[in-house]
């Protein structure tokens, strides 16, 4: 009879989930995602970002003194940036017109239905050469950072839903369809690659600015006036004040100072793009410094000395790069020595042995690398010790391609465990940081970026 | 033997009426938008007069048919016509794709489980959340779905199903002979799944969706600009002539949903395993007359009953010995020994079709009286 009862229960129950199926179906979207965590794959939505800047909210008033005309059609924040995003580039896209592009994108504080008026330019400086002013002079009345001369320039123009782009003669070279999305408020631009731009693709460093203000049928950008009138713009100081309403600042500039910056003689002020690199978005390992020009002089000379430690002379010419000689000295200091650190260095210098090999050998020697540090490890070193062989292997981890070692989950524990091991032993607390840099990058090539972050803000915490 | 009749009495009827009267008032006055109240009862009395003859003759597959294709017809009209005021074309336009504002249909979900399970990514440009077509919502619809209703869903719920079902019985004669036992018709189901979801991992490209759905026709497409979306186009064409309409009517098979979708083959690897519903054969009855098997629309009847059975139906109507009906984990009888009046009301084939009939009708709502009323203002 129970038996019975479940399985009339179990019928109900079926009966019921049906119409609960449709009915929590939006409403279960938000548990769903909690608990998937899905995305749409890069490839459909633009590629992954590798960078994403800031813009401050309600400063579209140029150097703070710039009006909207009065007209209501005029809608605040029009012109205001909020985020520029930059992607990965994308080679045979599926689903796009345009197998091969690089996608930005530029959030606005507002989308304002008449958007009619704006003009929004990226300039882009990606390769040697370019120009430092405006398509046509005079047009934004500023000048570009003359260490970034642009090498092209997409202007985007709302209403005709097209970008143009401008080589650094001032030549539109292409035009290209702009894609909106009024729910994020973002314009979208799809840059073939192709030509000049296939460049990028090296995974250089680009140089962008990023700029608003009205458009003009003229000048391109609508000349400023002292009042703001039902049509016109205000809030000019002089014929000089550049027309820009706001610009993509980020890092130490202040939008303020750059557009208030005038000078009588020079009619034109300086934008100072953001510095993006590429391809990765692993901007903060920046923060970690490489050795400066007098500390490799200090190596080479204390490399000179006759009375030097055996193994402080081997990092030394690990440390300068010397990578076959240190090879051989550490080799024949294994011989000698049963110092597990040797072993750590063997572990890394066999593993970069691996870049310029077929691919069988490569894994050979990559794998040879990971026992060179499990014998390490396996000989019981101090506790320091045991942190640099953590250390090694964890910049082994991270340089291996994780596709084929799956190493990077790995190689973040052992930049984490490096500095649970050193920081009660009063390391530099910079270092430590570096650690927890490391693994948040091993976590980023993991593709686990819930961990990436919560590394990154335990390595901001550190002082 | 001869068969009982599974017809029940007007007090029973309506008491399963009655039941099913509730999602129908909620769903359907909530799919009504402004001017659509009408059409709304129109259609809900449609339903209910489905139904109750579903009920009261005992009959299920020929009302759920006509349930089931007009659901099928009145799907397109709808969504063609959002489409064109919302893009102005059926075309797929670049900002829809670059916006992942495509609408996510079931038909994509297992080309896509693997690299959503292993790498967390949807390949395909739909929307995560916010709208009754993205990707989360459809998860859920087809989630819950599958627990009750397994592979039901492709005779039931499904919007496209109804095109080839309806030609499957557009003519008396088979005048084109798919032998149900043939090794090939058995396997081509899981070799097309296999295929289509191997492919899709391999190339992280929906291949279904680019290639071989026939839907598009009926829904949107890519523009043939480029040769590649030019034979996918005429790929489109031919597949929605031939394996939803002309084979259906030469063979009186479902040939695109019995051999080709991905869904459906999924369905009746996972579905028919987890929902508590199935067709089951009192082999002590049968008399091996063959009309199951030389009926059954989507190739589930060989020697026993395979799990790709849509819950259709067909061959429990027309059994003449009453050996097939819808048992409930196991169960043709929930309480054998209950007064006759309960036994028959609550008997497992009565509540697949409430649950079964009130997902099609909660998926149809919306735009069956929006069809409507396109149509009524088109004439
Ligand atoms: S087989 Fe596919 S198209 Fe046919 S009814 Fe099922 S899901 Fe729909
Ligand atoms: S086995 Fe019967 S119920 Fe199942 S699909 Fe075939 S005809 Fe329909
Ligand atoms: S229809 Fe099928 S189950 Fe019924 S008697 Fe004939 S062969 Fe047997």
């Amino acid at each position: 009879m129970i038996k019975r009862l479940f399985i009339l229960i179990l019928g109900l129950v079926s009966m019921v989930t049906v119409p609960m199926g449709f009915y929590m179906s939006r409403r279960y979207e938000t548990f769903f995602h909690r608990a998937l965590g899905l995305q749409v794959d890069p490839n459909y939505s633009g590629g992954t970002v590798i960078a994403q800047y800031y813009d401050d909210f309600r400063d579209d008033a140029g150097a703070g003194s710039l009006e909207y005309p009065l007209h209501q059609y005029y809608e605040e924040g029009t012109l205001d940036l909020l985020k520029y995003t930059v992607y990965q580039p994308l080679l045979d896209a599926p689903w796009s017109e345009e197998p091969h592009f690089w996608q930005l994108s530029v959030t606005m504080a507002h989308f304002s239905e008449h958007r009619d008026d704006l003009i929004l330019r990226i300039y882009l400086d990606f390769m040697e050469g370019g120009s430092t002013s405006s398509p046509a002079p005079r047009q934004e009345l500023v000048r570009f950072d003359q260490q970034h001369p642009w090498d092209l320039m997409a202007e985007i123009y709302a209403p005709r839903g097209q970008v143009y782009l401008y080589d650094s003669t001032g030549k539109v070279v292409d035009k290209i369809p702009l894609y909106e999305n009024t729910e994020e408020q973002r314009y979208i631009i799809r840059l073939p690659l192709k030509g000049d731009l296939e460049q990028i693709l090296d995974g250089r460093i680009t140089y962008h600015a990023v700029i608003t203000g009205f458009y003009d049928e003229i000048s391109a950008f609508q000349p400023l006036r002292r009042e703001a009138s039902l049509r016109n713009s205000g809030g000019a100081a002089d014929g000089r004040t550049p027309r820009i309403f706001d610009m993509l600042c980020i890092e130490d500039n202040s939008q303020q100072d750059i557009l208030s910056a005038a000078n009588p003689e020079i009619p034109f002020i300086p934008v100072i793009p953001g510095q993006i690199a590429q391809p990765s978005n692993s901007t903060y390992l920046e923060e970690i410094p490489g050795p400066t020009q007098q500390e490799i002089q200090a190596w080479e000379n204390s490399l000179q000395k006759d009375d030097l430690d055996p193994m402080e002379r081997g990092d030394l010419l690990f440390k300068l790069g010397r990578n076959v000689e240190a090879l051989e000295y550490f080799t024949q200091l294994r011989k000698e020595d049963d110092n597990p650190l040797i072993l750590a260095y063997l572990g890394t210098l066999t593993a970069q042995q691996a870049a310029d090999k077929p691919v069988l050998e490569a894994v050979a020697l990559v794998n040879k690398s990971f026992e060179l540090f499990q014998e390490a490890l396996a000989g019981n070193p101090p506790p320091r010790d045991r942190a640099y062989i953590l250390i090694h292997r964890g910049h082994v981890s991270r340089h291996v391609p994780n596709s084929v070692f799956n190493k990077a989950v790995p190689g973040a524990q052992d930049f984490l465990g490096a500095a649970e091991i050193l920081e009660p032993l009063g390391q530099d607390k910079s270092f430590i940081k570096e650690l927890y840099l490391y693994a948040a990058h091993c976590y980023e090539i993991a593709e686990m970026e819930d961990l990436k972050e919560l590394t990154l803000l335990k390595a901001k915490v550190i002082k | 033997m001869k068969k009982t009749s599974s017809a029940l009495s007007i007090p029973q009827v309506l008491i399963l009426l009655a039941i099913y009267i509730l999602p129908l008032m909620f769903f359907g006055i909530n799919a009504a938008g402004s001017g659509e109240l009408p059409y709304a009862l129109i259609y809900g009395l449609y339903l209910l007069t489905l139904l109750f003859l579903m009920f009261k003759t005992g009959k299920i597959s020929k009302y759920r048919r006509i349930f089931f294709v007009s659901m099928a017809l009145l799907f397109f009209p709808a969504f063609i016509h959002d489409l064109i005021i919302e893009r102005g074309t059926m075309l797929i336009p670049q900002s829809t794709v670059v916006n992942n504002e495509n609408p996510f249909c079931h038909i994509v979900i297992p080309i896509t489980m693997i690299p959503m399970i292993l790498k967390k990514m949807v390949i395909f440009p739909g929307r995560l959340m916010g709208h009754y077509t993205s990707i989360y919502s459809m998860l859920v619809i087809w989630v819950f779905m599958t627990i009750s209703l397994g592979r039901g869903w492709c005779s039931w719920v499904c919007f496209y199903g109804g095109w080839d079902d309806g030609c499957s019985r557009i003519s008396q004669k088979t005048k084109l002979h798919m032998d149900n036992r043939a090794p090939w018709i058995r396997n081509l189901p899981k070799a097309m799944l296999l295929f289509v979801v191997l492919g899709s991992l391999i190339t992280l490209t929906s291949i279904y969706c680019e290639w071989l759905c026939p839907f598009k026709l009926i829904t949107e497409f890519e523009s043939p600009t480029n040769l590649r979306n030019t034979v996918a186009l005429i790929l489109m064409i031919v597949l929605f002539f031939g394996t939803l309409i002309i084979l259906p009517i030469l063979s009186r098979r479902r040939v695109n949903c019995g051999l080709l979708c991905p869904f459906g083959a999924m369905q009746g690897l996972i579905g028919s395993k987890i929902a508590p519903f199935k067709v089951k054969m009192d082999k002590s009855l049968c008399i091996s007359c063959g009309q199951c098997e030389k009926h059954c629309p989507s190739f589930s009847m060989g020697k026993n009953i395979r799990s790709s059975c849509t819950l259709c139906g067909e061959c429990i109507d027309l059994c003449p010995t009453g050996a097939l009906d819808i048992h409930l984990r196991g169960k043709k009888r929930i309480f054998p020994k209950a007064p006759a009046f309960f036994k028959e009301l609550l008997q497992p084939r009565n509540l697949f079709i409430l649950a079964a009939f009130t997902g099609g009708t909660i998926i149809s709502y919306s735009f069956a009286i929006h069809s409507l009323k396109l149509l009524v203002n088109l004439f």
